[in-house]
């Protein structure tokens, strides 16, 4: 078993690595980590928001399952995005979630800020919206870019592309969502 | 790389807090009305679901059960699997070792049959008295398979009807 020292800043691939020796203390912190960045990506990428928690679980579950194929080629954060994104196309597909892919305006939050927080609920309602319209990948690699700020390399492996191929994405789905926010 | 892709390169650490533009980055969102739109996408989508809590504390022990009980239905899919095939090995091992015959002793040789210049030996014939060897050699003279042929004297006395008749039962045998 791997020790796990708490003044030690451990990346993933160190984390990863202690689950596999059987630490559990690295796993919860790579659930930690990065549970909440799912959970963010889930609910943009169109589930409904009483099923992002099962949708969460089930994700970790798999990714749990399957970590020792990650090399850390991709980040871990979006090695599990693209993880979670085939979740949600699976359920899709499945039909078993008929609320995944609706987007519903009063499923937004509403903030304490009334002026600046309604324009803000409104805008990204509008943009959960457009991004339920996108192709899967243009939707995938605009969240994994401006939501959960993974570079077009990481993207690229997370997704089975190549870097150049999810730029193009990512302008295909920007020049898409300004047409529908315009 | 022109300034519109340099700036749409750094929204993301931008809008998440933690850099901030520069003033000629400022300046172009200004005047770039393509890179004002994408900035309020990707400050809209860096924003989108912050409320979004989860709570990692109760979550960790119940996927970490259920990957230890999937990873426990694995090796016992596995060792049923294994013990299976193994099984099976076994029962064909053992019904190969029943249905095929065994010998009883060693393989019985052929008998040593010399060739020696060009001479045949045959053992049987040794005792044999002169006629009877007389009769195995006008066996061996004449053809292995009485055979007629279209040459053969007995076809020339054939009209053409009696011909055509030979060659369509030769042809239907």
């Amino acid at each position: 078993m791997v020790a796990m020292t708490p003044s030690e800043p451990d990346t993933d691939a160190s984390l990863a690595a202690a689950w596999r020796a059987g630490d559990e203390g690295a796993a919860a912190e790579i659930v930690r980590r990065h549970a909440g960045a799912v959970a963010r990506f889930l609910y943009s990428a169109g589930a409904g928001r009483s099923d992002v928690d099962d949708l969460v679980q089930e994700t970790l579950f798999r990714g749990f399952r399957r970590l020792e194929s990650w090399r850390g080629e991709a980040s871990l954060r979006s090695w599990l995005c693209s993880i979670a994104g085939n979740l949600l196309k699976d359920e899709y597909r499945r039909g078993k979630r008929r609320q995944v892919i609706s987007i519903e305006d009063d499923q937004v939050v509403d903030r304490s800020n009334p002026h600046d927080e309604a324009a803000a609920n409104e805008s990204e309602a509008r943009l959960r919206a457009g991004l339920g319209t996108l192709p899967r990948l243009q939707r995938e690699v605009f969240l994994m870019r401006a939501q959960q700020e993974c570079d077009y390399g990481e993207i690229a492996t997370a997704l089975g592309t190549t870097p150049g191929a999810a730029r193009v994405h990512y302008h295909h789905a920007v020049k898409r969502l300004k047409e529908l926010m315009a | 790389m022109s300034l519109c892709d340099a700036v749409s390169d750094r929204m993301p650490l931008v809008a998440s807090g933690r850099s901030e533009w520069t003033a000629e980055e400022l300046a172009h969102l200004a005047s770039c009305g393509e890179c004002a739109a994408e900035w309020t996408l990707v400050r809209a989508a860096s924003q989108m679901g912050r409320e979004m809590t989860v709570d990692a504390a109760a979550i960790t022990p119940m996927v970490l059960e259920r990957v230890r009980v999937a990873k426990a239905a694995e090796q016992r899919h596995r060792l049923v699997t294994r013990t299976a095939v193994a099984g099976t090995l076994a029962v064909a091992a053992v019904l190969l070792l029943v249905m095929v015959p065994r010998q009883a002793g060693p393989v019985p040789r052929a008998p040593n049959v010399a060739m020696n210049q060009g001479e045949l030996q045959l053992a049987e014939l040794d005792d044999a008295a002169p006629a009877e060897l007389e009769m195995v050699l006008v066996e061996f003279d004449g053809p292995v398979v009485p055979a007629s042929s279209l040459d053969g004297p007995d076809i020339e006395g054939l009209d053409v009807s009696q011909v055509e008749r030979a060659l369509r039962s030769w042809e239907e045998s």
